[in-house]
């Protein structure tokens, strides 16, 4: 048995990882949320922040914006990766692990870098885009890297290599017996697919799913180095109302932070419960 | 013309001959057992029956068709794998009408069918379980109600019960040929379980490197061995070379290559005096080498100029009187030896 | 049968090629005279390069952002090993709430966590705003769920448990059991965690941004600020950037690597 003073001992050596968590995690994110509930400086509670937040149309927008944004590169990134991560599987083991080791290094490749490396593809003086115009090609006349379908096709680049990381293995979770089994029973590739494969597969795609939403929703780096604060997404919002470390509305920002947290955790709660009505075998 | 006729049929895996020109028939009805040691070739056989493994070579006629060529979901056979292979996502009712559905049946009109198969496979209660939740032996029953809601022509079991314990394992032999005479469906089922094979067929193939060494019933499997590997495979047969033979019975005259002797039917009798053995055979002195028991059987390892014989008896008092290292006569009658070719 | 494997190889390359080219390009940018008019660049030099080894600023960059890295790294390996040993051998009732406590920061984006963080420090008796020790909170925070994952691993496979027994029948004290029987013995499984966090807080972005600024100018803050104004000096240091992190990410390798040949 341990001794008092033992335990006394124990404790204090905790000490110092608890002063830390405490001071840069819990408490920080409880004065956000205490924040988020109060009028402008502070003065007594009040809901005004989230009205401001959601019945102006500016920050109305930005919320519809990031959410559609990261819809839209997630969908596209994890349909890309569903198809390329099967595909990976079908590989030798050597150029697997070849493929599997490149999608890891380009998963570093997001913020700042990513959206440089595509100005200089794409952007008004990109080599594409100045050797499409040479070329008479005019698939890119209309296209515009700073708009939204600029900014999504970068999403989708950073997107891509991390749900194939996600994927990839929920992919060995489909015995080959059941394809056997199933085609034994007078399935189709494409029925087994759709009645065991995809059901099979679907709490890891969801899960996916969420984590790169997640991901495109708290991405503030590619945007940011793209056009600055241009874009009207909810993180560049956020991050515009500092100006260097004095912060004129803390409560608003607050306030914003809460409403990007809260979107995560919906859109991880709505993924879980569609995924439930077709696994109803997942307790 | 036999229901199954299986002809030349070879298939090969980079270097390794899975299936060296094996033939084989067999009758409807008929519950087939293929025997063999791990790597023999079985699994490889009954996949390609089913059409999940192309052969190279052969044929394979069901009912005078040739189904050789056919795609697994038309040659209307069914199987069963050694770990189930049940869909996850289903329940049991879902599983086992997977493929009437998949037939274009609506559940209405599948689900009588599937009631009633989960009455013979004893599972009611259990339609709206998944299968993580059932035991290995219900999940086995599920997957065998799968296959057989189809009435398939063939039923294939790939090792059904290996995966479960001894006791659940011996109850599921019984069920299962109660279901398959109670369906008179006929039935391929693989073991490597020689005692399993000899309970349950009507006919057993012995294969051996990707061959059929022996068939016949089990009656004729145990007691006529057609060479060295079927005798020791099936049965711990003693298998002694004519010469062995001739230098421990003392003379004789062996025609045969070898002879394969059971354990069983070699007798021990005390060196001096006591009862004599009767009847057409040899005796020759030895020495008990050895003792265990085995539950309800004694195994002695008894030494006779210079071969040792594996020796079982029926672990009662009249045994007593042999001890290790005792000094013994034993008998070898001589209608159980049994020529090897 | 061979109609399917091409199907696989097509998909796989055209899904490699899509995210290989924006690297390709960057790298090409990097060692180009001119690209504008041609092709292909109209000549090549290393003077990017040159100039970007020979930029004080770039350097400065780095050693901040490398000192930052480090300080914050070696903090939660002193920090994090003793209080994760702790819990699961003597607290083990907490260790749930551990787990919740080091996992959050993985939900919480980079901006969120500015918010509060600004907040706390901006003013009153804790003003540390605009200083590197506010950095150097928030990154020990943002690679808690990464350390702990290599730390809870490698302690459960070298079974530190039995280990300190062991120890403290020979006649050590706890902490000597600790220092010279743990400690080492961790460190190997320890280092693929550690890599990880070195190439996450290299390329992390916002809470420089947010939290310092240029007032202590971090390698990403260098970069976003040098885009503008030499296209090809950027790209020179992206791949400067991405080698580094290739280097990482192959070392990650090999240590986790190690670490599972170990444990087998
Ligand atoms: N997919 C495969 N690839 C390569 N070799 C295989 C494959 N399947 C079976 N084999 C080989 O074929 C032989 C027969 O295997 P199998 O039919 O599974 O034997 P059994 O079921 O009797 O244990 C073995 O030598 C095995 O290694
Ligand atoms: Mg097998």
């Amino acid at each position: 048995m341990q001794t008092f003073k033992q335990k006394r001992m124990l404790l204090l050596a905790l000490f110092p990882f608890v002063i830390v968590v405490l001071g840069f995690e819990i408490l920080p994110l409880l004065a956000m949320m205490l924040d988020s509930f109060k009028a402008d400086e502070g003065q007594g509670w009040s809901l005004m922040q989230y009205a401001t937040a959601l019945g102006n149309k500016y920050y109305l927008l930005a919320l519809k914006n990031s959410i559609l944004i990261s819809f839209y590169s997630s969908l596209i990134g994890i349909v890309a990766a569903l198809l390329a991560a099967y595909s990976i599987t079908k590989l030798s083991p050597k150029v697997r692990n070849l493929v599997l080791m490149f999608s890891n290094m380009t998963s570093n490749f997001a913020g700042v870098p990513l959206a440089f490396a595509y100005i200089i593809l794409l952007g008004n003086n990109g080599i594409f885009t100045i050797l499409f115009q040479q070329l008479g090609w005019d698939v890119l006349t209309s296209f515009n890297l700073y708009s939204w379908t600029g900014l999504t096709l970068v999403y989708v680049y950073f997107q891509i290599p991390l749900a194939i990381l996600l994927l990839y293995p929920t992919y060995f979770g489909i015995h080959e017996q059941w394809k056997e089994a199933a085609s034994l029973l007078g399935a189709s590739r494409l029925q087994f697919w759709r009645y065991i494969g995809m059901p099979v597969i679907l709490p890891g795609v969801v899960g996916t799913f969420s984590i790169l939403f997640a991901n495109s929703m708290g991405a503030y780096a590619t945007a940011y180095a793209l056009v600055g604060s241009n874009y009207n997404l909810l993180a560049i919002r956020i991050g515009s109302l500092f100006a260097g470390d004095v912060f004129p509305r803390p409560e608003l920002a607050s306030a914003l932070a809460m409403i990007l947290g809260g979107t995560m955790i919906a859109a991880m709660w709505l993924n879980e419960r569609m995924m439930r009505r077709v696994r109803r075998d997942l307790r | 013309m036999s229901y199954v006729q299986i002809d030349n049929l070879t298939k090969t895996y980079k270097d390794t001959i899975a299936l060296n020109h094996l033939s084989l028939t067999f009758d409807k009805g008929e519950f087939v057992t293929l025997l063999g040691p791990s790597g023999c070739g079985k699994s490889t056989l009954l996949r390609s029956i089913a059409g999940l493994a192309p052969t190279e070579e052969g044929s394979i006629h069901v009912d005078g068709v040739d189904i050789t060529h056919l795609k697994p979901k038309d040659r209307e056979i069914g199987m069963v794998f050694q770990s189930y292979g049940l869909f996850p996502n289903m329940t049991v009712l879902e599983n086992i009408g997977f493929g009437l559905r998949m037939k274009g049946m609506k559940k209405s009109e599948y689900e009588g069918k599937v009631k009633r198969m989960i009455e013979l496979v004893d599972l009611v209660g259990k339609e709206q379980s998944y299968p993580h939740q059932l035991s290995g032996g219900q999940q086995q029953r599920v997957a065998l109600a799968r296959s057989l809601v189809m009435e398939p022509k063939i039923l294939l079991l790939d090792e059904p019960l290996s995966a479960l314990d001894a006791k659940i394992r011996k109850n599921l032999q019984v069920e299962l040929r109660r279901i398959q005479r109670e369906l008179s469906i006929t039935t391929v089922f693989v073991t490597h379980d020689q005692e399993e094979a000899l309970t349950i067929s009507d006919r057993i193939f012995v294969m051996d490197l990707g061959n059929i060494v022996q068939s016949g019933n089990p009656e004729e499997i145990y007691t006529h061995p057609a060479n060295e590997f079927v005798a020791r495979f099936i049965g711990n047969y003693n298998v002694l070379r004519a010469e062995q033979l001739r230098q421990l019975t003392g003379g004789g005259s062996f025609a045969a290559v070898s002879y394969a002797i059971r354990p069983e039917v070699i007798q021990l009798f005390p060196e001096h005096a006591g009862p004599e053995p009767s009847g057409n055979g040899w005796l020759a002195a030895g020495k008990v080498k050895d003792i265990t028991v085995t539950g309800n059987v004694l195994r002695y390892l008894v030494e006779s100029q210079d071969q040792r014989l594996q020796v079982d008896h029926l672990n009662t008092a009249k045994e007593l009187w042999i001890q290790r290292d005792m000094n013994v006569n034993v008998w070898i009658p001589a209608e159980e030896c049994v020529p090897l070719g | 049968m061979k109609a399917g494997k091409l199907f696989h190889v097509s998909v796989v390359t055209l899904v490699m090629l899509y995210l290989f080219v924006p690297l390709a390009v960057t790298f090409l940018y990097s060692i180009a005279t001119d690209w504008y008019r041609t092709f292909l660049p109209e000549g090549y030099t290393l003077n990017w390069y040159r100039e970007m080894l020979t930029d004080p600023r770039l350097l400065e960059a780095l050693w901040r952002t490398l000192f930052v890295t480090v300080f914050t790294i070696v903090l939660s390996i002193l920090l994090m090993v003793p209080t994760i040993f702790i819990v699961t051998v003597y607290f083990s009732k907490w260790e749930r709430l551990l787990q919740a406590i080091v996992m959050l920061p993985y939900a919480i984006p980079g901006v969120v966590a500015a918010v509060g963080l600004i907040r706390i420090y901006s003013d009153g008796p804790l003003a540390i705003s605009g200083t590197v020790w506010i950095v150097i909170g928030a990154y020990f925070i943002s690679i808690l769920p990464f350390m702990y994952q290599g730390i809870r691993n490698s302690l459960r496979t070298v079974d530190a448990i039995t280990l300190v027994d062991a120890a403290e029948l020979l006649g050590a004290s706890r902490i000597q059991a600790f220092r010279h029987v743990v400690l080492p013995n961790i460190m190997p499984g320890v280092m693929a965690s550690v890599l990880l966090s070195f190439s996450i807080l290299f390329g992390e972005f916002v809470l420089a941004n947010l939290l310092i600024g240029g007032q202590y100018e971090l390698l990403q803050v260098y970069l976003m600020r040098r885009m503008d104004e030499s296209g090809h000096l950027s790209s020179a240091i992206v791949v400067f950037y991405f080698v580094l992190i290739l280097i990482l990410s192959g070392l990650i390798l090999k240590f986790g690597r190690s670490a599972k040949e170990e444990n087998a």
